[in-house]
């Protein structure tokens, strides 16, 4: 059987690997045959067939990158989920082994749907865990500890160390805890008695690394590298392609930085932005995962947060100031806005400075609302949450909300710095 | 007092429950981008939810839901990079409104009998590719082949599969 030439094209599109002149070789041919339409919905049909049994069963693989943006699931599935849950959760009690032990001593936060369920004590070994908001802490018997930010997929494989597959970590090894592993899909992280962060994340097919020492000394092992001392303030990236690794001591010519706090916020159910569809005529789209659609501008995540893949803040594409909508999905009556800036993850180069909000009910016709300014977000204190600045006005109704960037920050001592744009962390609207 | 869900809202969540798998179907015959065709569905699952109260429910509901999906697409389209526009927006028009081929439970139940058919390397192979992050550049190092070797192999693979398939869905429908 030999594929024809739909076929073939077909199959480079879903592996990826599609030229331009063969995507619009595959238009045509799309747009000028049934039968070739009707070749590619089956073939269509089967690549869905295969995602959905891959996606339902546990990955065989052993850590490939994970998903670029795991976003927990919209829907009120939660009864299902609840018995799901709790079947899970006695099978996890009553065909316990021993083993590495680990438990949640602190945390607000909410498991991924379908995840196993967690709650404060001992978590289950050797099963993958993961949290889609909020934050939790571990303790180890030797008194380690490591702060997860959601989302976060992690796993209890060995006593004194955790699986991190994808998110956030802050870990702290007290006396008596060092050499702490912490293993990641491209590395090992070995704690010399210190606090670090990480964050394991992807640019879409390879695992991208950060990690920051924010005290003490940590040890860095990699399949392809000489293991490396990384010191108090010393920061790194490990980035994969295929089974080689590399580390660098910056991405894409900026240096990396990792806050030290858990960054999600508390659900506010009174913000009518939360979770709602934000568009943009653009975004900043850079290598190693450094993607910053508008979503992120209501998605709860603050401070710059997130992973590689995955970051928690919106960012105009290079050199323009930008705007974007949000969708409240029906009119509503708004009396406040609440603004978080960005500092592009204190690499200080990017971030709105003056600004207007327009609203719509048609997503057509815009009326002006506020002019203003944001300050600059202070860069010397990464352990601190960004401040919020709120803006009040009479009530009105409105179901679109455009936020244009007038003009924006740029990096603040080298006016030469290679990038600059509009931004921001997170938008609130309220009654 | 929590409200408690209206007959309409809960005939809607048992449809949409049903209808996962052939609304995901049509959202990536769209978007053959598997992250977001996956990302798309949740956001038309959460339309869906929040129009319960327009669907008659009189009237077929996978029209009727499929409408919203094809927003959803045209409004990721519009807002995401990462499917590149891989089609031009008239052929998008086009493909939505070519009919479904297959229920999506019935392509589900075929495909498994004809993975159960191919040999063991083989099987091994093209499940290896769909696990979620896994590329062909990482599979090539894993089964110790070129990328380009590989490839070919996994377009082998999905002839194979796709004959395979459509003798079971025409054996099934006779």
């Amino acid at each position: 059987m030999t594929p024809d030439r739909t076929e073939t094209l077909i199959h480079m599109m879903l592996d990826h690997s599609l030229s331009e002149a063969e995507r619009i070789e595959l238009n045509d041919l799309l747009r000028g045959s049934q039968a070739a339409r009707e070749s590619y919905l089956r073939a269509i049909a089967i690549h869905g067939a295969l995602i959905r049994k891959c996606d339902a069963a546990p990955s065989s693989l052993p850590f490939a990158a994970p998903p670029v943006a795991a976003k927990p699931l919209r829907f009120p599935f939660k009864k299902l989920l609840a018995i799901a849950a709790g079947i899970v959760l006695m099978a996890s009690v009553f065909f316990a082994k021993p083993g590495p032990r680990a438990d949640i001593t602190d945390g607000d936060f909410t498991v991924s749907p379908g995840a196993t369920p967690l709650a404060l004590g001992k978590i289950p070994a050797r099963t993958p865990l993961s949290i889609a908001s909020g934050s939790l802490t571990l303790t180890y018997p030797s008194g380690a500890q490591v702060l997860l930010e959601a989302p976060c997929h992690f796993q209890l494989d060995e006593k004194e160390a955790l699986t991190l597959v994808h998110g956030r970590a802050s870990v702290y090894a007290p006396p008596g805890a060092q050499g702490f592993v912490l293993d990641t899909p491209s590395g090992k992280f070995i704690d010399l008695g210190t606090r670090f962060g990480v964050a394991v994340g992807s640019d879409g097919s390879d695992a991208v690394i950060l990690s920051e020492v924010f005290e003490g000394e940590v040890n860095i092992e990699t399949p392809s590298e000489p293991m490396r001392l990384l010191r108090n303030g010393d920061s790194t990236a490990i980035l994969s392609s295929g089974r080689s690794s590399r580390l660098v001591n910056s991405l894409d010519s900026s240096p990396i930085h990792l806050s030290r706090s858990a960054s999600n916020a508390p659900a506010d159910r009174k913000n009518l932005a939360l979770g709602k569809p934000v568009f943009s005529p653009g975004y900043c789209v850079r290598p190693h995962g450094s993607i910053f659609p508008p979503d992120n501008l209501t998605d709860g995540r603050l401070n710059d947060s997130g992973v590689p893949g995955d970051w928690s803040f919106w960012l105009a594409p290079d050199y323009e100031n930008g705007e974007f909508t949000v969708d409240l999905m029906q009119d509503e009556i708004i009396s406040r806005i609440s603004l978080q800036n960005t500092s592009n993850r204190f690499i200080n180069d990017r971030g709105t400075e003056n600004f207007a909000i327009e609203i719509s009910s048609d997503n057509k016709s815009f009326t002006p609302l506020i002019v203003g300014t944001l300050p600059r977000i202070e860069p010397d204190k990464p352990e601190q949450a960004f401040p919020f600045h709120e803006f009040t006005f009479p009530e009105t109704t409105a179901r679109y909300v455009k936020f244009i960037v007038l003009s924006h920050y740029r990096h603040p001592t080298n006016p030469s710095h290679q990038h600059h744009s509009g931004g921001l962390s997170e938008i609130q609207i309220f009654r | 007092m929590p409200e408690s869900p209206t007959k309409t809202e809960g005939q809607i969540v048992n449809l949409i429950v049903q209808h996962q798998h052939d609304l995901h179907h049509y959202i990536l015959s769209l978007l053959p981008d598997r992250a977001l065709a996956s990302d798309v569905l949740q956001e038309t699952n959460l339309v869906l939810w929040n129009k319960a109260h327009e669907f008659d429910p009189s009237r077929p509901f996978l029209p009727w839901a499929l409408t919203f999906a094809f927003y959803q697409v045209k409004a990721a389209r519009r807002d995401s990079s990462r499917d590149r526009h891989l089609f031009d927006d008239d052929l998008i028009a086009s493909l939505a409104a070519e009919p479904m081929d297959c229920e999506a439970d019935l392509m589900d139940k075929a495909l498994e009998n004809c993975l159960r058919k191919l040999p063991r390397t083989q099987r091994k192979l093209i499940l290896a590719r769909y696990q979620p992050g896994a590329s062909v550049q990482d599979l090539a190092a894993e089964f110790s082949q070129t990328p380009n070797a590989l490839s070919i192999g996994l377009l082998r693979i999905r002839s194979s599969l796709k004959a395979c398939i459509e003798q079971q869905l025409s054996s099934s429908q006779a």
